[in-house]
């Protein structure tokens, strides 16, 4: 077992993914501390599931590194692997097979793998044992799929979109399983995700990725107390608003309606105040902002400004 | 982990296996019916009605084992492309299992499958039949022989590039039909330049080695292909 002394638990270097023409992961880095949750955000399409996948070994990647406790996984596959669990976003376990029978073929395949500690896992998660694996719904489906990634307690989970397309109800319990399978053992969890209300509830960290490259990476609490965002009114309609909102600091997304001024900022002080009063906006109001509206602010204002740097 | 890993290929390929029970006993089938309807007479007239059936059903049995050169394709294409095309391939390829084990457990579950419906076929075939019988037949065994290396084997490395059973068995079938003319006209070719060059009654045995040996280095570069693959 390598040494994991200044290692991260994961730690991605350079990671860079094409398909043929499109590069789906670019460059990106990441390093997760043991024992953090990580919770990747980002639109349809970019990039997280092919970051993810790549991690696991289930493709090569264009270039860069990808180790998982301090190894590998591209060079040594097998080692890396035996203390990782991955949770795919469709359920890929045999489909024909019953959910004994698959959980009994995991268990003589995944090294340190625990009979008991699965069979409470199935009970908790009520996953009925003579179903077929095909025949279950979504939700139990990916509970079986994250029964069989815990099986052998890993030290890493990395979960893909697990709970997309599931119920509420479904979700929370999914995400309860989550939170036991962190308190039961440390455990480094990287998951992504399109259900914000999980990160915030989850997550000690957050990353957000777009068009392939990581473009923001902060701790939960720190993102929520920072990020806010002010309202005010301008003088004049439109005003010189949008051509100030960039001399705006930490201006992550800006919005004229009318004589509404609404600028969401990271690490709102004096400064941002003193700013947007200088570009006509009064009575600056802050409102606190979910983990929902920062993630649509951040992804509009990227989306504004490669629309702004494609029109220049 | 390997007994484990045949156990699941070996379970994959059930629905194959019953198919081949069905293909091989199809022509037994149908010639019991025609049998009991009078359609079906023995050879000789004289013989005994034991030896009449010995002889009639002992041939369906034997007609059998060519049905299984269709059968035992599905084998070797399901053996290479079912868990890819149902993604079952990811789950393994999540797991820390070797690539050469999963692989090797693949080719040894074909390889049980189609070797052991050929055995198993030829054993009943020959049990039933009398000698005669199967001597005519087995004249023709080595052309079914070298017809179903080349079909497993292409079945085998089509499987192993694309993610469908269905291509794989059709793509196996137009590679053998297409060496097999390509070899045919070969020897023609050859013969036109030097007369009797190849005896036109070895030109049949040398398509049937080239089918063979055909068959068999795909199935090597169908290994090969899963062995370098980087994705499961």
């Amino acid at each position: 077992m390598p040494s994991l002394e200044g290692a991260g638990a994961i730690e991605v270097r350079g990671l860079s993914k094409r398909f043929g023409r499109v590069e789906a992961v670019r460059g990106v880095d990441l390093r997760i501390e043991p024992g953090t949750t990580f919770g990747l955000l980002g639109l349809n399409g970019s990039g997280k599931s092919t970051m993810l996948r790549t991690m696991v070994g289930l493709q090569p990647p264009s270039a860069g590194e990808c180790l998982l406790n301090g190894i590998d996984v591209h060079r040594n596959r097998v080692g890396a692997l035996s203390g990782v669990g991955f949770v795919p976003d469709r359920p890929t376990a045999y489909a024909w097979m019953r959910v004994h029978e698959v959980v009994g073929f995991a268990a003589k395949l995944m090294p340190g793998w625990s009979d008991e500690r699965a069979g409470v896992l199935l009970k908790q998660c009520r996953v009925p044992l003579d179903a077929r694996v095909g025949k279950l719904s979504k939700g139990t489906a990916a509970k079986l799929s994250l029964v069989l990634a815990l099986g052998h307690d890993p030290r890493i989970l990395i979960l893909d979109e697990p709970t997309d397309g599931m119920d509420p109800i479904a979700r929370d319990d999914f995400a309860e399983q989550i939170v036991a399978s962190v308190c039961d053992s440390p455990r480094t969890v990287l998951m992504s995700t399109h259900g914000l209300g999980e990160i915030e509830r989850l997550a000690d960290e957050i990353g957000l990725m777009h068009n392939g490259a990581l473009v923001l990476r902060e701790r939960t609490d720190v993102l929520l107390a920072t990020t806010k965002r002010v309202r005010s009114v301008l003088e004049v309609p439109g005003g010189k608003a949008d051509l100030s909102a960039a001399r705006v600091p930490g201006c992550v997304w800006s919005r004229v309606d009318g004589r509404e001024w609404t600028v969401t900022v990271r690490g709102v002080d004096a400064g941002v105040l003193e700013a947007i009063r200088a570009a006509g906006g009064k009575n600056a109001q802050v409102i606190d902002m979910t983990m929902d509206d920062i993630f649509r602010d951040v992804v509009r204002g990227l989306e504004d400004g490669a629309a702004k740097e494609a029109a220049a | 982990m390997m007994r484990t890993l045949l156990w699941k290929d070996l379970k994959l390929q059930r629905m194959v296996l019953v198919a081949s029970l069905v293909f091989y006993f199809l022509p037994t089938v149908v010639v019991a019916v025609l049998w009991s309807v009078g359609n079906i007479q023995p050879d000789n007239l004289q013989m005994s009605r034991a030896t009449a059936i010995r002889q009639i059903f002992g041939q369906s049995l034997l007609l059998g084992v060519f049905m299984l050169v269709l059968t035992n394709t599905a084998i070797a294409s399901v053996a290479a492309a079912r868990e890819r095309r149902e993604r079952s391939a990811e789950f393994l390829g999540a797991m820390p299992v070797p690539r050469g084990m999963v692989v090797a457990s693949r080719f040894l579950a074909m390889m049980i499958g189609v070797v052991g419906c050929l055995v198993v076929g030829c054993a009943l075939g020959s049990l039933v039949s009398s000698r005669e019988t199967v001597r005519d037949a087995s004249q023709g065994f080595w052309g079914v022989a070298a017809v179903m290396t080349s079909m497993v084997g292409f079945a085998w490395l089509v499987g192993s590039l694309v993610r469908s059973e269905v291509i794989a068995t059709a793509g196996a079938l137009g590679i053998t039909v297409a060496i097999a003319l390509t070899s045919e006209s070969a020897i023609d070719w050859i013969n036109k330049q030097q007369p009797m060059r190849v005896p036109t009654a070895g030109s049949e045995k040398v398509t049937l080695v080239v089918l063979a040996v055909g068959g068999v280095l795909a199935l090597v570069v169908g290994v090969v292909v899963a062995l370098r693959r980087k994705t499961p």
